[in-house]
């Protein structure tokens, strides 16, 4: 079976021809993946810019679906169920996404499948390393989202994701590209960061932690029974927050550039240091959290998706620690780790094979979340 | 294409650009149905249902449209851009061009009797989608443009002061008194036009000719993204 997908949830406008291989152990065969990426228009703005997304996807959608066709070596004929990114993201993006898919799905009568983008993010791990052995702790972590979810099998093929921690204020991607803005460096300042931080010394700035659990006394309900107490600090201990760490690189800039006088970037090697230092509070945050949610659940494996996952020190450090844990340990490869289609393919062939199909009266959801199981985050008292 | 010819021709016609929006089929330059559409849903969820809906009623099938035509605008820029994307799929699945006809345009194509006619579309913002035409095949005398109503007034006082004049759009009711004002009592004022999708067909097929490729066909936002005005203001 092969499904047409179609992603535009944010600054990409991608589609994707997606087959069942036949094998269980890898049961996606990629068969196209196109990306337009918008990210020369939204440069200059220092951020993406929602009403030029929008507009760059009516511009680039048709190509983008004729090229994914067409590298597919496949013709309409060939389709046989059209998937799409139902949410979340940018509501004006989102729609152009969906309304040209349902507009597909009708005129070929077939099935529209309505993907999360998320449960892409964590497909594209599948897509890239095959089954994974659950229940697996995943990690996506991306300009809008840093999730903790275990992921468990549901059915025969099906999986569940229970989101189990989150980020309280930025996304991890969102302080990578803040933090480039303040040093001056381009957007998107995940992959400049990236490179620059290899050339820098690591501990050159001693940049704070997030603690989770003893700095928050205050944070529970005044009444909850001390069994509920250890819980909610238990839960806390998987939460992210990385806007602290945002206003102390913010300080720190501020004060070198007051002791050497210069209101423009800092030198080189400073910039360096502090991309360096500040990389090693992200990452080493997002792994310890990651690995100990991993011990917590009784994790058989760790998957790392969405845009961070791109980064080289996480990559590196994360199968340090998962050769340490003795757990396999799942990344997308570069072109799989940033937003593209063919992750909404596979993941939209999982739910086509469960059963899952949508309405033509389908609508785009800004804010949509993942957590399909019981007991998750969004249903935790 | 001989005339005859297009005559046997099928073309499926979109509006978005106000909230109700309408559907329409034609049968050469004949509107065989047609039908606005619900403003308590919006143009996402009720797309691609409202033109399946309309083809049935038709009695033809999509994949027998010859030609799909969208108004390109001005209007609400996600509604022009989920009609849009609607209308390149289907033109883009079936093998069809796309025709666009302006939205003002389309307004001023409405039936009345006046010789000219100001299209005039409310821009949700205390300001004015605005085009003049003379009635009658592609006479657009001014415009299109946003702004202000009562700047568009004075700056097109000559072009208004021909007579019989319409004005359409619904924008009039907002700016009744303004109106009178600025140009008098003669202008016979409309502030609920029909449908367009109706005229549209029918533009659609005066300019048959016309058509471009699903990709090329773009909305007419005549208004720039805010973040483009805010920087210009900024310098
Ligand atoms: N090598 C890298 N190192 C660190 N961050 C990176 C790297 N490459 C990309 N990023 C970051 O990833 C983010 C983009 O991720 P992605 O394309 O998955 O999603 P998004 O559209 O921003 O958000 P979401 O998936 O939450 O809707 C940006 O913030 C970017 O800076
Ligand atoms: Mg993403």
């Amino acid at each position: 079976m092969d499904i047409l997908a179609i992603e535009t949830s944010c600054d990409e406008t991608a589609a994707a021809v997606v087959a069942d291989s036949g094998d269980p152990a890898r049961p996606w065969t990629v068969r196209s993946n196109v990306v337009a990426s918008q990210a020369e228009i939204h440069r200059e703005w220092g951020g993406v810019v929602p009403e030029l997304a929008s507009r760059q996807h009516v511009r680039d959608i048709c190509g983008v679906v004729e090229r994914a066709l067409e590298d597919a070596g496949a013709d309409w004929t060939d389709v046989d169920a059209v998937a799409v990114t139902q949410g979340p993201g940018l509501v004006g993006s989102l729609l152009v996404g969906v309304a040209f898919a349902k507009a597909l799905a009708a005129s070929l009568d077939l099935p529209l499948v309505p993907v999360q983008h998320l449960a892409g993010h964590i497909e594209s791990l599948v897509v890239e390393g095959g089954r994974m052995p659950l229940p697996a702790v995943v990690l996506v972590v991306s300009g809008g989202h840093t999730n903790l979810y275990l992921t468990t099998a549901a059915g025969a093929e099906g999986l569940s994701h229970r989101l189990i921690g989150r980020t309280r204020d930025d996304a991890a991607g969102e302080a990578y590209d803040k933090v480039a803005s303040l040093l001056g460096l381009d957007y998107p300042g995940g992959p400049v960061i990236d490179r620059i931080a290899r050339t820098g010394d690591d501990h050159f700035v001693d940049f704070p932690f997030a603690r989770m659990t003893h700095d928050d006394r205050n944070a529970g309900p005044a009444m909850v029974r001390p069994a509920g107490l250890a819980e909610a600090r238990r839960g806390r201990q998987l939460e992210f927050s990385f806007s602290g760490l945002k206003t102390a690189v913010k300080r720190h800039v501020q004060r070198r550039r007051a002791a050497l006088g210069c209101d423009g970037r800092l030198p080189e090697e400073e910039i360096a240091g502090i991309c360096a230092s500040f990389q090693r509070v992200v990452v080493r945050t997002l792994l310890d959290r990651t690995f100990l949610a991993a011990r917590r659940f009784g994790a058989l494996s760790v998957g790392i998706s969405g845009g961070v996952s791109a980064n080289a020190r996480l990559r590196a450090d994360a199968a340090a620690r998962a050769e340490r844990a003795g757990l396999p340990l799942f990344l997308p490869s570069l072109a799989l780790a940033t937003d593209n289609a063919a992750m909404i393919g596979a993941a939209g062939l999982r739910r086509l094979h469960a059963g899952v199909t949508a309405p033509l009266d389908l609508n785009a959801k800004a804010s949509l979340p993942l957590d399909d199981a019981p007991g998750g985050w969004q249903s935790a008292p | 294409m001989g005339y005859s010819a297009r005559r046997g021709m099928w073309i499926l016609a979109l509006d978005t650009s106000t909230r109700e929006g309408s559907v329409a089929v034609a049968r050469g330059g004949d509107v065989v149905a047609a039908a606005a559409g619900d403003p308590s849903r919006t143009h996402g969820e009720r797309l691609p249902g409202d033109l399946l809906a309309i083809t049935a009623k038709a009695g033809v099938s999509l994949s027998a449209i010859d030609r799909f035509a969208v108004s390109s605008g001005p209007g609400s820029f996600t509604s022009l851009r989920v009609g849009l994307a609607t209308i390149q799929a289907l033109a883009l699945v079936h093998s069809r061009p796309v025709i666009q006809v302006s939205t003002l345009e389309a307004l001023a194509r409405t039936p009345g009797a006046g010789d000219r006619v100001l299209a005039w579309m409310d821009g949700q913002r205390r300001d004015v989608f605005a085009a003049l035409y003379d009635r009658g095949p592609r006479a657009c005398i001014a415009g299109p443009r946003v702004g202000r109503p009562a700047e568009i007034l004075d700056a097109w006082k000559p072009q208004l002061a021909k007579r019989p004049l319409d004005v359409v759009g619904n924008a009039v009711t907002a700016t009744r008194a303004l109106l009178a004002e600025r140009l008098g009592t003669g202008p016979v004022l409309v502030d609920e036009p029909p449908p367009l999708a109706p005229v549209i067909a029918r533009l659609a097929f005066e300019r048959y000719g016309e058509a471009v490729a699903p990709h090329a066909a773009q909305p007419l936002y005549v208004r720039r993204p805010d973040a483009v005005l805010a920087r210009r203001r900024g310098l």
